[in-house]
Parts: structure tokens; C-alpha cells; sequence
């Protein structure tokens, strides 16, 4: 197989439920890719993770066929899971709504390090607590 | 079509919906915080380190750096883009607003603003299930081959032989230029009853089309089983289970006794039989590093006289190709080229066979 990557497009959709409609449609339309297989495939797949935020790469090749990977869970899911709250605040500068130790802040950031483009652990750290701090989860010992 | 920053006076009706594309420009620490930002503000998803189409802004060559497909690491501090689509309604200048002010508010968050842009496009609504389909037609390759999609009407003349094939996740959609030079190959080589072996078959087009040219029996294995799926779905669909089995596997040649005989339909019980036997056929629409390591297994499992189609190969490389090739003891009868891609179609001789026989 001559496959020669033509397009990475890097979504955050919610498990289980994709649908042709933005942003779906919309960033995978203009590649080519056959967009009800990938709805079918991604929902198969995510079948066990109905409703949560799941962040997916799909790889496009020049034959317009594609492969995805989905990662782990976005950084404000796994915060809200530690923070036990559904919803971050709506105001996160005024109005706090909860509290997660540093040392949730490092494990949330290794467990994420690998799909997080950053370079080191502290730099996921910083990704995870800014995160953290905007839905209005403070972020101390 | 996207408008940039244009409010249209007529206001979405019925089918009408438009969509107001939100495009983020902020930096790579405050992704995340934004995409969550825009999905709790009420987004169906988001587009990460995309452009206003969704896609990467990488070249070429960062995609194509090992593994394929990664994106380098980048600045915590570089600019990214975040997307997401609302519907064009009431609600979007107060969602406007508040995202505004949350892009205000990331340095108190101790997150890098970067640029921290909001643009505005319109999207009318489309039938986006079906607009992808526009890529694909009913394609006419060598002299009698035909290409379609499930859904294309096509009449074909008498001597057209017509494959059903619908693009999907495995490699092979008859777009590709190594696709098409591997058809015509095929079509030049077939000549009917033969027995062939189809190594890393994709979605099984170039088995199919072995079939429907005349083939007696198809052996068509791919390491991948999304691709195995696929190429067994598009046998089916094409009616020709009955002279092509397709297997999992990772070729190497050897005719493994752990090969699966779960499928006990009669063609895999056929090919089960005919493992042990030497193909007059191989097709390999693989990579020109592939090929060359396996270019002595190619010639131990063909029989004197069998024919190789090694497609896949870049111009680059094809010189080396031809080499390894030569080595194992093949002779070039043609090569042809399309775009950078180059198929060759060489002749297994029978001195590989003496000396083959001298050495057990």
C-alpha cells in the first residue's frame, strides 16, 4: 500500500454520538474521506464512552482513505471526573465551583502527557492546572 | 461556500441553517481550555490546531516524518487554532461575548492568550453525509475495467467488466496512480484460470479485478484486519466469493499451518490447498522497501514463468527495485509509470527454478 499521509484533521467530539454535522462534516467534508463509515467506525469504537468529549485523529491518505486513532480524554473531562463536578463555572475569574490537589494536576497531566503536545511533564502540568483554574476549579494543596 | 465576517439580512430558514464557524486563534498551552470552553458553551465538538477547514497546518514533509502521521511537538507559546460551529441564531452574540471575555481572562488563568483572535465565518448547511461522494465517478482504467461507487448508475458495453467499490478505510479506492497502474498490469496478465496472490490487498480491488478478468483462483492477504473487512465486504458485493479468499495475515511467503481456516466457504478451502502449490501470479501494490525484502520470497512462490506486478513503487526508488528484483532472478518485461509511481511486471525466469532445485 503506497500510503502517503495527505491530512491530519484533530477532533474533540462526543463519544458514541458523531454525526455527520459540524464539526464533523464540516473538517472532514473538504478531504474526501467517506464520512458515514467514519461516524459508523467512531461509534462502534466509543460505544462504552456514550456522551463523554473524546478527542480523535484521523489520519487521510492520498487515496482519500483514512485510519483514526481516538486518545484519552480531554484534560477539563478528566478534571470535572477528580473535581466531581458536571460543568465548569460559567464565570471561572469570580465564581469557583471546586478543588483539586497538585498532585491530581501531575497524574492528569502523565496519564495526558503522550496526546498533549508538550515537551515535558511540567509543561502538561501547566497545560492540566490552567485548564483547571479556567472552569473554575482552584488548584492547591 | 464560507463567507468571511458577512451577516447575511436573509435569516436561515428550513434547510437553510447556517452555521457560524467560530475559529480560535490561540496558543498551543490554551487548547484545551478553550475547546472546552466552546463545547460547555454549547459546540457539538471541536477542531483542534486546525486552519478554518479543520485541517493540520503542517507541510507535506512533517506529515510524512516516521511514524506518519505525527505532528511535531510544538511551543506551548506558538500560535494554534480552535474551531467550533454554533447554530446562527439568537444565541450567538451573547456565546460571542462570553468567549470573548474568557480569551480575556486566560492570562489569569496562567495560560498563554497567544494572539487570541476570534473570526467569525458563515456555513450554510449541506448534506455533508453525501458531499464527500463528490471525489469519486465512475472511473474507465486499461481497456475494459470500469470503477464505480455503489451509488453511480453505469451501462456498461459488452466487453466492460464494471467493480463496485465505495471508498472507506482501507487503501485502495482506484484513485490512487499505483491503483491504476497495478488494474492495467492485470488486465495485460490474465488470461484466464489462473492462480494468484494478492499480497497486502487493501480493499481487495486488484483481487477482484483478477476475478472478473478470469483468474481461477485469488489468494488476497493484508496484515490489517480493517482492511481484511473491507476487501471481504467488497468480494461479496461483487459477487466473487467463489473465486477470491481473502485472509489476515502477515505475509512472508511461508505457507503457515496456523492459517486460518475458520472461513470453511469451499474458495478457502481451495486456496487452502493451493498454499502449498506455486502461484502463476503475485500482485504486490505494497512500498519499494517491501518489495525489495521480499523479492526472493516472490520468486520462491511462483511457479517457472509466473509473472510479478510489484506496484507502489516511488520514481526514486525504482532503480533499487528493478535491482533487488533482478537479483532474485526476475526479468523486466515492462514498466509503467503514472504521476511519480512506477509498476513493474517481471517474469520469474526458469534458471531460478535450476538453481533453486541445485541448492535443496
Amino acid at each position: 500500500m503506497a500510503k502517503k499521509v495527505t491530512a491530519v484533521v484533530k477532533l474533540q467530539v462526543t463519544g458514541g454520538k458523531a454525526t455527520p454535522a459540524p464539526p464533523v462534516g464540516t473538517s472532514l467534508g473538504p478531504t474526501g474521506v467517506n464520512i458515514m463509515e467514519f461516524c459508523k467506525t467512531f461509534n462502534e469504537r466509543t460505544a462504552n464512552q456514550v456522551g463523554t468529549i473524546i478527542p480523535v485523529e484521523i489520519t487521510v491518505y492520498e487515496d482519500r482513505s483514512f485510519t483514526f486513532v481516538t486518545k484519552t480524554p480531554p484534560a477539563a473531562v478528566l478534571l470535572k471526573k477528580a473535581a466531581g463536578i458536571e460543568k465548569g463555572s460559567g464565570v471561572p475569574n469570580r465564581e469557583k465551583v471546586a478543588k483539586v490537589p497538585w498532585s491530581k494536576v501531575r497524574e492528569i497531566a502523565e496519564l495526558k502527557m503522550p496526546d498533549l503536545n508538550a515537551a515535558s511533564v511540567e509543561a502538561a502540568m501547566r497545560v492540566v492546572a490552567g485548564t483547571a483554574r479556567s472552569m473554575g476549579i482552584v488548584v492547591e494543596d | 461556500m464560507a463567507q468571511k465576517n458577512t451577516i447575511r439580512s436573509k435569516p436561515g430558514r428550513g434547510r437553510n441553517t447556517e452555521w457560524a464557524q467560530v475559529n480560535v486563534l490561540t496558543s498551543v498551552e490554551a487548547i484545551e481550555a478553550v475547546s472546552n470552553r466552546l463545547i460547555e458553551l454549547g459546540a457539538g465538538g471541536t477542531v483542534l490546531e486546525g486552519s478554518e477547514n479543520g485541517r493540520i497546518v503542517a507541510s507535506d514533509d512533517e506529515l510524512n516524518q516516521p511514524p506518519a502521521g505525527t505532528v511535531p511537538v510544538r511551543d506551548p507559546l506558538d500560535p494554534a487554532w480552535v474551531t467550533a460551529y454554533f447554530p446562527h441564531d439568537g444565541r450567538l452574540p451573547g456565546r460571542l461575548a462570553e468567549l470573548k471575555d474568557f480569551l480575556a481572562a486566560l492570562p489569569a488563568f496562567e495560560l498563554a492568550p497567544g494572539p487570541g483572535r476570534i473570526q467569525v465565518n458563515f456555513v450554510s448547511e449541506e448534506d455533508w453525509a453525501e458531499a464527500w461522494k463528490a471525489f469519486y465517478h465512475t472511473q474507465k482504467i486499461g481497456r475494459r475495467l470500469v470503477i464505480k461507487p455503489s451509488w453511480e448508475e453505469y451501462q456498461p458495453a459488452v466487453e466492460e467488466l464494471v467493480i463496485e467499490l465505495d471508498p472507506g478505510m482501507a487503501f485502495g479506492t482506484g484513485t490512487h496512480p499505483s491503483t491504476v497502474l497495478g488494474l492495467e498490469a492485470l488486465e495485460d496478465t490474465i488470461h484466464g484460470g489462473e492462480y494468484l496472490l494478492d499480497v497486502g490487498a487493501g480493499t481487495g480491488i486488484l483481487a477482484i479485478a483478477a476475478a472478473r478478468l478470469g483468474a481461477g483462483l485469488v489468494e488476497a492477504v493484508d496484515a490489517d484486519p480493517v482492511a481484511v473487512e473491507a476487501a471481504r465486504a467488497n468480494v461479496a458485493v461483487n459477487h466473487v466469493e467463489k473465486s477470491v479468499a481473502v485472509r489476515e495475515e502477515k505475509w512472508t511467503g511461508e505457507v503457515s499451518s496456523t492459517a486460518s481456516v475458520a472461513n470453511t466457504s469451499d474458495v478457502a478451502s481451495a486456496a487452502s490447498v493451493a498454499a502449498g502449490r506455486p502461484a502463476d501470479v503475485i500482485v504486490a501494490n505494497l512500498v519499494a522497501a517491501l518489495i525489495i525484502s521480499l523479492a526472493p520470497v516472490f520468486a520462491r512462490r511462483l511457479s517457472p514463468g509466473g509473472i510479478l506486478i510489484a506496484a507502489g513503487i516511488v520514481k526514486p526508488r525504482a532503480l533499487e527495485v528493478e535491482e533487488a528484483l533482478a537479483r532474485a532472478g526476475f526479468a523486466l518485461l515492462e514498466r509503467r509509470e503514472r504521476e511519480d509511481w512506477i509498476c513493474l511486471r517481471l517474469e520469474k525466469a526458469a534458471e531460478v527454478e535450476k538453481a533453486e532445485r541445485a541448492r535443496s
